[in-house]
């Protein structure tokens, strides 16, 4: 076997993770989450060496290329590990995989370029991830490079991580996003922390505001975040009353189709607020043909990598509506967050429906600081605890009685050796199976006198036949 | 020597009486605040001072004692502001506050708000369409506004819906009537209303501002459902009258709905709950669950939405029964009835 420096010793499949396999987080990487680049340069060098040839062993030579570098080296932020799978070094089956993984914040990106037998390599890649699960895996394309997003697991996810993990989930998907509130659990604060986290993302915020007013609306933002904001006011004069023109002719339809023809580049998030108002003025199927369009732009586009997703955040108010706009708006929502909570706690119940999958659960607990960033929370606050009254020691109450409440030793042993009446054990089995001797069956002995008429029928002569 | 000084005191004492009765203006009297009079007028020497320290005496067996402040206490129910953690000098602006009663009559309400914001000085524009004026006005002389005064000097502008319902049909149709949905086959939009509202509350352009700030009060919402109006139309115009009163006036808006409860009334419910959602106090008035009881007469519930504050720890919702007596309304806890203690 050729002494390939950076094999990774005897190969375990559990083990099988690259060397130094804790997933090393770059923690000032702020590089863009364009997906597109990393594939790249894998197809480059999936092009540059040999085709993936199952269970041969010059595999292990590949990496000759590279000796000059310790494994496990960072090479602008990726790092080329090989994996060896199966049981020993040239068994049949044995594959090696080849990894360009991406560590950015909070989440890697593996991409595996040139891999043709894909389900052994979805196999020997669970076996390898057993640090995280994976979270999206889109469909493989025969060939070419591909990307998985892994998320590590939640054991390994401390602290302030999880803060960003709910805001994060909510917006990977793309697509429609519903937030159902009612009135005594709103959402505006959440769907205004929703708002905060995109624009630092560097997304621009198009907000069609119908419910509250801009100054309402910005409040909490610092400026940088209200740079990037730009309020679509329809809540100063929407149905055109007071006639100074300022209005958008059209009303609310025309200002929602002018959100779909923006042609700015780049993500978007566009935050509706509220659904339930346009509900209440458009008529549903407009409205939700309005929001197809809206959600999936990037369709029409030819070669819109992932990155550029368009989010379409919506508040509803579920108490406004009946179950049948609920659920067409429900159906075309990627994810859904139903707002509820208990004992002055709120929750989120969380319905993600990401393509080819499952949907999938999840309710966190939260509240929402003044700046509008997200605080996770264990669970409601506990009752508290009746405390016992100190006024009153606890003493036994069975002192100082005028009744006897103690048994002597031999009425205890009586009253345990006492058989029951109605209590079915063995013996009394027996006795019932198996009539002893000196037990008489009973008899009736009747004799019947003149008077006496038996009839079989009647034998108690009451009927009135 | 002795006779002069009492002499001297009895004018001290008459002249303030009377110049109490002057500054007074025929309200109410009884004997219990001659003696205020006496007590107060030392402390506080001009004349609002002095009517003021008279109208906080006078009888009330849940009221609290007169608490110092130089502001009436009669004229509203202490005991609410004291819930609400307002005051009439310290009154929130740009907030819309929800009414609600379910079972109940929750009118008392009406009455509280109104003469809250009469004593607070601010505008007020009153749509009554339950009831008529003699009826507010009966009520209000027993809280302490004199609500004929106000309309006279330009602070309340009253719509009142009975009567003028009937002018609807008697006048020509070109010139518009705030109820002119009332004509109309189809129910039509409360743009009329709407502009009604927006005459009446109008700042003055006559440079000082005379009021405090403006304040839309309806009595109330769901009567527009039953005569013709949708729940939609009704809530566009809740949501033209908050950004006009709330936002650019930064004046408060107090309606009423009913909530039917058990009836199923889809119309209603949409109403009741996009005013939930659009207002930052809801104040919830409820008959209790058991049924009738002479005591208690149901229960409030007050539920802040949008605190301005959102790091104080405020108690989101609270719940207090109550029982209204003749001029006042006493709160209590659950359960902590007087009666029943």
């Amino acid at each position: 076997m050729t002494p390939a420096p950076p094999a990774p010793g005897p190969p375990r499949p559990s083990s099988a993770s690259p060397p130094g396999a804790a997933p090393r987080h770059r923690e000032g990487e702020q590089g863009p989450r364009v997906a597109g680049e990393a594939a790249e340069r894998g197809t480059e060098r999936a092009a540059q060496k040999a085709t993936h040839d199952e269970g041969k062993a010059q595999r292990n030579g590949e990496l000759g290329d590279r000796r000059g570098q310790p494994a496990g080296a960072h090479m602008g932020g990726e790092w080329h590990g090989r994996i060896r799978g199966g049981c020993g070094p040239r068994q049949r089956g044995a594959s090696s995989l080849h990894l360009c993984i991406r560590a950015q914040e909070g989440s890697i990106r593996v991409s595996l370029p040139g891999i043709v037998n894909l389900s052994t390599t979805h196999a020997r890649l669970r076996q390898v991830l057993v640090v995280g699960e994976i979270v999206d895996a889109p469909p493989l394309p025969c060939g070419g490079a591909w990307q998985w997003v892994v998320t590590p697991s939640e054991g390994v996810r401390r602290g302030t991580r999880r803060i960003l993990e709910m805001l994060e989930s909510l917006l990977a998907i793309g697509g429609l996003v519903l937030l159902r509130d009612s009135v005594e659990w709103e959402g505006r604060s959440l769907l205004k922390a929703l708002i905060k986290k995109s624009a630092l993302c560097g997304e621009q915020v198009h907000i069609l505001g119908c419910e509250v007013s801009e100054e309402e609306f910005r409040e909490g933002f610092d400026s940088n975040i209200n740079s990037r904001l730009v309020y679509h006011d329809l809540f100063r004069d929407p149905l055109n009353w007071s006639e100074t023109g300022e209005t958008l002719p059209g009303g609310p339809l025309e200002a929602l189709r002018a959100l779909c023809r923006r042609t700015h580049p780049g993500p978007v998030t566009i935050a509706l607020d509220s659904l339930s108002w346009l509900l209440l003025h458009l008529p549903c199927t407009t409205l939700c043909q309005t929001l197809h369009t809206l959600s999936h732009q990037d369709s029409c586009r030819g070669d819109s990598s992932p990155g550029e997703q368009v989010h379409v955040l919506g508040l509803l108010h579920e108490e406004l509506h009946g179950p049948g706009p609920l659920g067409v708006l429900s159906s075309l929502a990627q994810t859904e967050v139903t707002l509820s909570g208990a004992l002055g706690q709120a929750s989120a119940h969380i319905l993600y429906r990401r393509p080819q999958q499952r949907p999938t659960h999840q309710t966190q607990w939260f509240s929402i600081l003044p700046d509008f960033s997200l605080e996770l929370q264990g669970g409601p606050p506990l009752e508290p605890q009746p405390y016992p009254d100190p006024r009153v020691p606890s003493m036994d109450p069975t002192t100082h009685l005028t009744f006897n409440l103690r048994l002597s030793k031999k009425e205890r042993e009586a009253k345990d050796s006492l058989t029951l009446p109605f209590q079915f054990s063995s013996e009394k089995q027996q006795a019932l199976l198996c009539p002893g001797l000196g037990q008489a069956t009973s008899h009736i002995f009747y004799e019947p006198d003149a008077y006496d008429d038996l009839d079989q029928e009647d034998p108690d002569d009451d009927l009135d036949v | 020597m002795l006779s002069r000084n009492l002499k001297n005191v009895s004018i001290y004492h008459s002249v303030f009486i009377m110049f109490v009765f002057c500054s007074a203006r025929g309200r109410a009297s009884s004997p219990v605040w001659v003696a205020d009079t006496a007590r107060a007028s030392s402390s506080v020497g001009h004349a609002a001072g002095a009517r003021q320290a008279v109208l906080s005496g006078g009888p009330g067996p849940g009221r609290e004692s007169s608490q110092g402040c130089s502001f009436p206490l009669l004229g509203m129910f202490p005991e609410l502001n004291n819930l609400l953690n307002t005051t009439p000098d310290q009154a929130e602006q740009g907030k819309l506050t929800l009414l609600c009663d379910a079972k109940t009559d929750g009118s008392f309400l009406v009455h509280h708000f109104l003469s809250f914001y009469l004593k607070a000085n601010c505008k007020v524009c009153f749509v009554a369409l339950i009831q008529s004026f003699s009826h507010y006005n009966i009520v209000g002389q027993k809280l302490g506004v004199s609500l004929t005064t106000a309309r006279e000097c330009g602070q309340l502008v009253f719509l009142e819906g009975l009567k003028s319902a009937v002018d609807v049909f008697f006048r020509p149709q070109e010139e518009p009537h705030p109820l002119q949905f009332l004509r109309e086959a189809n129910s039509g939009n409360l743009q009329p209303l709407y502009e009604f509202v927006q005459e009446a509350l109008k700042p003055m352009d006559s440079g000082e501002a005379a009021w405090r700030c403006p304040v839309l009060l309806v009595d109330d919402l769901s009567v527009l459902l039953s005569l013709g109006v949708g729940a939609v139309a009704v809530l566009d115009f809740i949501h033209y009258c908050r950004a006009t009163v709330c936002r650019e006036w930064k004046g408060n808006v107090v309606a009423l709905v009913h909530d039917s409860g058990d009836a199923e009334d889809e119309e209603n419910d949409i109403l009741l709950n996009g005013l939930g959602h659009q207002s930052h106090l809801i104040l919830r008035a409820e008959g209790l669950a058991t049924g009738f009881c002479k005591d208690v007469h149901g229960q409030l519930r007050i539920l802040w939405r949008r605190p301005s504050e959102p790091t104080a720890q405020r108690d989101r919702s609270l719940t207090y029964q109550y029982k209204i007596q003749d001029k006042n309304v006493s709160f209590f806890a659950k359960g902590m009835s007087p009666a029943v203690l």
